[in-house]
């Protein structure tokens, strides 16, 4: 048996808006390094599960646990100090500042100088491709530099885990690729992913493992090739009446 | 717009800096150097409230109440207790920064126009308190006696309350450059742009609120120190006037709100044609400064919400591109 | 007792007064995410046509009421145009700059105009009362409020039953929604903001019966209304009529037991704890 190296831990977590169960007793580890897929028809609840993570929701029970420490409804900021960083399924670029300021105020998280703060934000820069963009007006760059100017920020703040919530979204094969490559060099740098995604290929080729998620349940766990093929899975996303 | 690291003119601003020294050897009318004395004044309160109106992005329309208090506080303490007002200004600088936190705690959750609704209810809950207080003759208003002496802040020429309005309004200018490059100020100003994002980035967005509140509040009530001692006359209606809030805001907003030189610029402004009205007209025509006042913010709001810095930043901007002739890249 | 029965009697009539201003208030927060700053000036400006309308003409302030309503309105639909228009796509400083700039704008122009003196009308039933179980009842005020309730009903029915009105509801639920079901937004919020300015008329013409107009005289009533609508709700117009009568009852009974100046403070007060305990307010409203 390998030794596990178990860095997030989530314990029947649930959610509930009005009488819906949004999340619904989700249970799941994750193990330092590994790329997490999150898929589930819309309306599942994924989003909602970042949002318990990351603090940003109150859960109704359960517990979130970070490298061994109970993080269960902390606040937004305080789990980001602890390690967990986010990006949103609609891009919030800081849109006045540039792309270099967007980034160093995450990277001041960790360098209380502002010089330190703006050389470890331009390395964050050139890492994720946004070296030429520095000074230019973040809400006014397109969307895919946006995407990654999020992701940016999020490194800089020199997160451990990084949740990200549909980054391939809207964008064109040719970017997903560069995110997806992006996120295997991130990975073996050490960082462990959670990504949520709606495109299939993306996720699938990334993974390590695959949660699915449907109605607020996970209905499926494990490696891609295992949860393509369930039928649980199938049925969530296409209905009772497909048939093999 | 590209940004340059310091934007600022250096030539300009020591050209102006030698100007408003020498300007009292040039103007010995009292009543323009009032004028003058007021724009500085006005300047260093609309650089105030920008801190946390400004650059945070918390828009308070209660900041008056700060004012008031400062100079509540100063009084009070001179004429009952007999300690110089310098030291009573530290003293409601102080009180005003914890008044701040303690009372902003509430406002903390609070986006948008629940926010301007609370400090404006808080402002005029404490102007109301003020005004029905006996113990400070509120209704009445205080006077304070002329006993002109530098340790007492008063003095018999206006020449001195010029220099001291321009050495605060130096300090309170250099404060809020120095919060713009330090970390406050970037948390700040992430809090401004998307309160969400930058919690996800890390803020403690409730500290940051409360620090830059409290330092606009100290200053503010320092503000209303020097006021107490150059009119020599308080009354909450004057100083805690909801009026004078929006002032305050009004200056920072028309000059350019989250820029240094944006409050100064909207009072220099500002505020002479504010007096002309005010003290030539008068009576049925006080209204006319309101009414320009007025437009000032209709057509800022509608037209121009980056302020006439940012009117005069886009002039420049077109003036360079032309005259370098950049083809393409966005300046 | 007895004292304290007629504050509360007069409170329940007033706050009908601060429900009609605070329901216009709260229909353009729904519908357009605004807050009118200028609304209390709305409210002073409908006052002064109707105190013109019999200073000059001699008609009657109930009797102008209708035509107040449809001048406010004309003028709400152009200042929607010509004003608010610019601002829909900026971030929220710039309308409250826009709304506020028109308020000190309106303040100013009928100081200018018509300066600081309080004008009041005298009509034949301006002093009547009736007295029940010692309890003495205005009838300017018993009709100012009786107007307030129809009008509640009659925006109520009109919002649910009439085309335009459902549009109405369908822009503040979801604009786009509204806008890909046919419906011209920039329209409705036209016809809005002039309705919300109609229910001002209506309040400033009642005012008019027995109360006095001078060009600062919206910001108290503006003030309360604010409070009113964060009590009732933002956007809930049922809970505006139900924070006015609140409100009003608050505000009259502390005058009677402190003091009138106290009013505003314990409507602070109350506005303090909603905001604290309850931010949606009594029947939860849209605080986005």
């Amino acid at each position: 048996m390998q030794k596990s190296n178990i860095i997030f831990q989530i314990r029947g977590v649930s959610k509930s808006f009005g009488g819906v169960k949004a999340v619904n007793q989700v249970s799941f580890q994750v193990q330092g390094k590994e790329i997490i897929g999150l898929i589930g028809p819309n309306g599942a609840g994924k989003t909602t599960l970042f949002n318990l993570i990351t603090g940003f929701l109150k859960s109704d029970e359960g517990h979130i646990y970070f490298q061994g420490r109970d993080i269960t409804n902390l606040k937004p900021h305080k789990i980001c100090q602890l390690g967990i960083g986010r990006t949103f399924q609609v891009v919030r670029p800081l849109s006045t500042l540039t792309v270099l300021e967007n980034i160093v105020t995450a990277a001041l998280l960790r360098h209380n100088n502002y010089k330190d703060a703006k050389e470890y934000a331009i390395y964050i820069a050139q890492v994720m491709g946004l070296a030429s963009k520095i000074n230019k007006i973040a809400g006014e760059i397109p969307i895919a530099e946006k995407k990654r100017l999020g992701f940016a920020q999020a490194l800089a703040t020199g997160a451990k885990l990084l949740l990200l919530d549909e980054v391939a979204a809207g964008l064109n094969p040719t970017e997903v690729d560069k995110f997806l490559n992006i996120i295997r060099k991130v990975s073996l740098e050490g960082l462990t992913i959670i990504m949520v995604e709606h495109v299939m290929k993306a996720v699938m080729n990334v993974s390590s493992q695959i949660l699915v998620l449907d109605h607020g349940e996970l209905i499926a766990q494990g490696r891609p090739e295992e949860v393509i093929n369930n039928e649980k899975v199938i049925k969530a996303y296409l209905g009772d009446q497909y048939k093999f | 717009m590209k940004k340059n690291p310091f934007p600022y003119n250096m030539f300009s601003i020591i050209f102006s800096l030698i100007i408003l020294l020498l300007l009292p050897i040039f103007i010995k009318n009292p009543y323009f150097l009032d004028i003058a004395i007021t724009v500085l004044l006005y300047a260093f309160l609309g650089n105030a409230w920008n801190i946390v109106g400004g650059y945070c992005g918390q828009a308070s329309l209660g900041h008056a109440a700060y004012y008031g208090i400062g100079a509540y506080i100063s009084t009070i303490l001179f004429l009952k207790f007999g300690i110089s007002p310098w030291i009573g200004m530290i003293v409601g600088a102080v009180f005003a920064g914890v008044l701040a936190i303690i009372s902003g705690y509430p406002s903390l959750r609070m986006k948008g126009p629940y926010f301007v609704f609370f400090t404006i209810g808080f402002a005029e809950t404490i102007r109301v308190l003020f005004l029905t207080w006996k113990w400070v003759d509120g209704s009445r208003g205080i006077i304070i006696p002329f006993q002109n002496n530098p340790v007492n802040f008063i003095f018999f020429s206006k020449i001195p309350y010029y220099y001291i309005i321009l050495i605060f309004l130096i300090i309170g200018m250099f404060i809020t450059y120095s919060i713009s490059k330090s970390k406050i100020g970037k948390y700040s100003v992430a809090i401004r742009e998307d309160e969400t994002m930058a919690k996800a980035l890390g803020i403690d967005t409730a500290l940051y609120k409360s620090y830059t509140f409290a330092i606009s509040a100290s200053l503010m009530a320092m503000g209303g120190t020097f006021y107490a001692q150059y009119v020599l006359y308080i009354h909450p209606n004057d100083l805690m006037s909801l009026n004078n809030s929006v002032i305050f805001m009004l200056i920072a907003v028309a000059g350019g709100k989250g820029t240094l030189f944006g409050p100064l610029i909207g009072s220099a402004i500002l505020m002479p044609l504010w007096e002309y009205f005010r003290s030539t007209l008068g009576g049925r025509f006080a209204g006319l400064g309101i009414l320009f006042a007025g437009s000032i913010i209709l057509i800022i709001g509608t037209t121009a919400p980056e302020g006439i810095l940012g009117i005069l930043t886009k002039i420049r901007a077109k003036y360079s591109i032309s005259k370098d002739n950049i083809v393409g890249e966005e300046k | 007792m007895r004292e304290i029965l007629q504050a509360i009697v007069n409170g329940i009539l007033l706050g009908g007064i601060y429900s009609l201003i605070a329901i216009g208030l709260s229909l353009i927060w729904g519908v357009m995410r605004i807050i009118n700053w200028a609304h209390g000036a709305m409210v002073m400006l409908s006052m002064y046509i109707t105190f013109f309308a019999y200073s000059m003409f001699k008609i009657d302030p109930l009797l102008a009421l209708p035509l107040v309503a449809i001048i406010m309105f004309v003028i709400g639909y152009l200042l929607q145009i010509v004003l608010i228009e610019r601002t829909l796509n900026s971030p929220w400083i710039s309308r409250l700059c826009a709304t506020f700039g028109l308020m000190m704008l309106l303040e100013s122009l009928a100081l200018l105009l018509w300066s600081s003196n309080w004008r009041a009308i005298s009509v034949t039933y301006s002093n009547w009362t009736f007295c029940i179980g010692g309890i003495f009842i205005s009838f300017s005020r018993l009709v100012a409020f009786s107007i307030a309730l129809l009008m509640a009903l009659v925006l109520n029915f009109f919002l649910n039953h009439t085309e335009i009105g459902k549009a109405i509801k369908a822009t503040a639920q979801d604009r786009e929604a509204a806008a890909l079901m046919g419906i011209n937004v920039n329209n409705i919020y036209r016809i809005t903001f002039g309705l919300g300015l109609a229910l001002t008329g209506v309040a400033g013409a009642s005012l008019m019966t027995f109360y006095f107009v001078f060009p600062k005289v919206g910001f108290p009533f503006a003030l309360t209304a604010y409070i009113v609508c964060v009590l009732g709700g933002l956007g809930r117009l049922n809970g505006a009529v139900l924070g006015g009568l609140i409100i009003g009852v608050a505000q009259s009974v502390s005058a009677y037991l402190i003091s009138p100046e106290y009013k505003m403070v314990v409507s602070f007060v109350i506005f303090l704890a909603v905001l604290y305990f309850k931010p949606e307010g009594i029947f939860g409203g849209v605080t986005e």
